[in-house]
């Protein structure tokens, strides 16, 4: 063969025509499957949102198609976005990713935008309160269901990008969410203070408005409560129960 | 290498298959690929799905880079194949995050890091640049399965042991656990990355006491 293996330039020529080859194939399948990708964030996106307020099951949700969620979706559940003070501001919430928001405004929590959700079946609505913070090893994230009464707290759906499982993802498990659910949980005292809701460890003193930490994944659990803290009150604010 | 043709499944190739199960196990005789075995085997189930992916990219980077074998320059070579190991990395996180949502999720960032494991590497080196495609098939089917029994086996163990269930099969029933009046807890270390070492080293021990041809003079 003529061509020599050893030279500069065969040795350029290949690593090019291999690195177009390469890249160009990457590109395509990215963007032949980012639609794929999409819908499936959204969809599931869908599902927590739907299995917060307790309509579905979340493995029922999981059975079902895409379309089929997000016609459920569409009839039953609408948004807006509010400020730092509970007003109403332009946009589309569900568009609103909250790992990334709340990632962009650590620190600037007057220009963040925090998205309500309100599900409304047979004249009785109930609201998703999307919020996200860090857990050990990256970002953990909640919708977080309140009660007709804009108080309580009627159920929590979990999750997170990369915790460690049996320890910190634990925040996803049954074990975990039904401490908020079986004994009633209030953002606000009776007396129009807002409390929020604390994680705290070795022994819950206050239950409307504490629960326990998961024993050996103490950051993640951290992380949870400080999001679930200071987390609802833009909505508080929006649903006067506590004074601008 | 023989002029005449030789079948896929003549009893040398045959032996590359059957080698790396047992003598020349990927993860148990040739220690590699540890840093995955260690990370990704909490859950029997993301067990499985790495050893798949493991599987593909293994294969297929076999496969390319033995065809490619006589273009690659020896001056990049380490670095040709990695772009070819990349890049099937990357299509596998990609077909999973489109089509497998919720495993991608679980195995996170581990599919990406199949690119630094050590099996896939050591394979195009020792292997792929030497050999013909269909040799190198079946090197990589024989090694991607030596890496596969041994993460099944401590996944396994992990899961049992550590959360109590495989595949949502209890192996440990509820009213054992302390929290519910029983007398067991799970055995938090399971859930720990060193304890991965100390199973691959009994399952190294119980390798070599059945096959002693293994164990080395001295």
């Amino acid at each position: 063969m003529a061509v020599n293996k050893n030279s500069t330039s065969y040795t350029i020529t290949f690593a090019v025509i291999l690195v177009v080859i390469c890249g160009g194939w990457l590109a395509f399948l990215a963007s032949s499957l980012k639609v794929q990708q999409t819908a499936n964030v959204k969809n599931e996106k869908r599902q927590y949102i739907l299995s917060a307020v307790g309509a579905y099951d979340i493995a029922a949700l999981k059975g079902m198609g895409q379309s089929e969620v997000e016609t459920i979706f569409n009839d039953a559940v609408t948004s807006k976005i509010l400020d730092v003070n509970g007003n109403v501001i332009e946009g589309k919430a569900f568009d609103i990713d909250i790992v990334k928001e709340y990632k962009a405004t650590i620190g600037q929590e007057n220009i963040r935008k925090y998205p309500l959700f309100t599900y409304t079946k047979d004249g009785v609505s109930k609201y998703v309160i999307p919020m996200a913070g860090n857990g050990l090893w990256g970002p953990v994230w909640g919708f977080i269901a309140i009660d007709s009464d804009k108080n309580t707290i009627a159920d929590v759906v979990f999750d997170h990008k990369s915790e460690t499982p049996g320890l910190g993802a634990k925040i996803t498990e049954t074990s975990f969410t039904s401490l908020f659910t079986n004994s009633p949980k209030h953002i606000v005292t009776k007396d129009g203070i807002y409390k929020g809701v604390k994680v705290v460890k070795g022994g819950v003193k206050n239950p409307e408005h504490e629960i326990n930490a998961i024993a050996g994944a103490t950051i993640t659990s951290k992380g949870v409560g400080k999001m679930l803290e200071g987390g609802f009150k833009p909505y508080a604010l929006a649903w006067n129960l506590i004074k601008k | 290498m023989s002029e005449k043709r030789e079948s896929l499944f003549s009893k040398k190739n045959m032996k590359l298959i059957k080698d790396p199960l047992n003598d020349s196990n990927p993860v148990s005789i040739q220690v590699l690929g540890i840093c995955s075995a260690l990370a990704i085997t909490i859950m029997l189930e993301n067990a499985f799905v790495m050893s798949m992916s493991v599987l593909f990219v293994l294969i297929a980077a076999n496969v390319i880079v033995s065809a490619l074998r006589n273009l690659i320059p020896d001056k990049i070579r380490i670095i040709a194949q990695l772009v070819i190991v990349a890049t099937l990395v990357i299509t596998v996180d990609q077909i999973l995050k489109a089509y497998v949502y919720e495993v991608s999720k679980q195995l996170s960032v581990f599919v990406g890091l199949i690119i630094t494991n050590c099996i896939i590497m050591g394979r195009l080196e020792a292997f792929a640049l030497a050999n013909k495609p269909g040799p190198a098939f079946m090197d990589a089917i024989g090694n991607a399965f030596g890496y596969t029994w041994i993460l099944l086996v401590v996944g396994f163990v992990r899961e049992v042991f550590g959360s109590g269930s495989v595949f949502g099969f209890k192996f440990i029933p509820d009213s054992w656990l302390i929290d519910n009046g029983g007398f067991y807890e799970h055995n938090g270390l399971m859930l720990l990355s060193p304890i991965a070492l100390f199973l691959v080293a009994t399952v190294i021990w119980v390798q070599r006491s059945v096959n002693r041809k293994l164990i080395e003079e001295n």
